[in-house]
């Protein structure tokens, strides 16, 4: 026999619970597009290697250097991958030089105080360059958000990078050999 | 409740209701601000450089071989991209998100949100581009040499034919 639950009370505890996994999990947005060039395909065994990041927001960050932790992000990722290395099969290699044209730190305590204030950004665009002669033969543009959440999205700041470089091997390992 | 005499109009609660999308998409207009520009970058814009027609001969784009007649070259150069931003509130830029918080807070939070921090950013190419001419030479041998400068503006294609 168990106790009768107003219809209410239910709608509210899923709602509650909605809002304490978005607030755990931090909410904002993602964004990806990759484009290639008309009839160019991304051979299975192809590689991609990761080229400098250059900061082109027009601003300087002194808590981070932009440019440096993005490579490394997506060195690790196109690694994690498996898109890193010497190219196999009817595979070609490529270079990918990114762009990082928004950055925005953010602040947690912000995010909590009042969502969407004190929003993490950050935005990238990578071209795909053909090795050798560096023709580009297509582009990845990435961009996620970090606008609530509290406390859990403390060093969002950071972890942002991670999450974009991988949203951009995720992208470029989704064309190879579609 | 309607009286006449002094022309007191009240509506219940409940038939103002369809009002409030109205209401709401109201304070949500007005809270947003306008597009501010914020900077620009460059970006690699391309085109395809036919080069068709008679008579047989090599082509070279800047001083540079790239094939025989008739010859499809991807051209590269820098477009200028215009960044763009705006505040907004949560409701335009995460809906779900501002709903949900506004039941989970019983309410507290909804006038709260209709104050635009929120970013919202824009990338706009524009038509403006870097190192953009490139000559164009066709050497036919024994016909001669024909030679062209083009301009290019972020066409997807652009056919030059040579006429010797």
């Amino acid at each position: 026999m168990g106790t009768k639950v107003h219809p209410f009370q239910k709608i509210a505890s899923m709602l509650i619970l909605g809002t304490i996994v978005a607030l755990l999990s931090g909410c904002g947005a993602a964004n990806r597009t990759a484009r290639l060039e008309d009839g160019y395909t991304l051979k299975p065994g192809s590689k991609i290697h990761a080229g400098n990041a250059t900061n082109v927001t027009g601003n300087a960050f002194e808590e981070i250097d932009v440019e440096k932790t993005f490579k490394e992000e997506l060195d690790k990722s196109l690694a994690k991958n498996g898109l890193n290395g010497a190219a196999s099969g009817d595979g070609k290699n490529f270079f990918l030089p990114c762009k990082i044209v928004e950055y925005e730190p953010g602040s947690a305590f912000k995010r909590w105080l009042l969502p969407g204030w004190g929003a993490t950004a950050l935005s990238v665009q990578c071209d795909l360059r053909e090795i050798p002669g560096e023709r580009t033969v297509g582009s990845v543009e990435a961009r996620r958000t970090v606008s609530a959440g509290g406390g859990y999205t403390i060093g969002a700041w950071k972890t942002i990078f991670t999450t974009v470089a991988e949203d951009v091997s995720a992208e470029i390992g989704f064309k190879i050999g579609k | 409740m309607k009286t006449s005499g002094n022309e007191t109009f009240h509506l219940p609660w409940w038939k103002k209701a369809p009002m409030l999308p109205f209401i709401i998409s109201l304070l949500v207009g007005s809270c947003s601000t306008a597009w501010q520009k914020n900077g620009s970058y460059y970006r690699t814009a391309t085109t395809r450089l036919c080069v068709g027609g008679a008579p047989p001969g090599k082509v070279y784009i800047n001083g540079r071989y790239v094939g025989d007649v008739p010859a499809m070259v991807p051209v590269e150069y820098p477009q200028e991209v215009e960044r763009k931003t705006r505040k907004a509130t949560y409701w335009e830029t995460q809906p779900g998100e501002a709903f949900l918080f506004t039941i989970a807070s019983l309410g507290i939070y909804f006038p709260f949100s209709f104050i635009p921090v929120d970013t919202v950013s824009s990338q706009e190419p524009l038509a403006s581009f870097k190192d953009n001419r490139f000559s164009v030479v066709v050497d036919a041998g024994e016909r001669g040499k024909w030679e062209k400068e083009v301009v290019l503006t972020g066409e997807e294609e652009l056919r030059v034919e040579p006429a010797l």
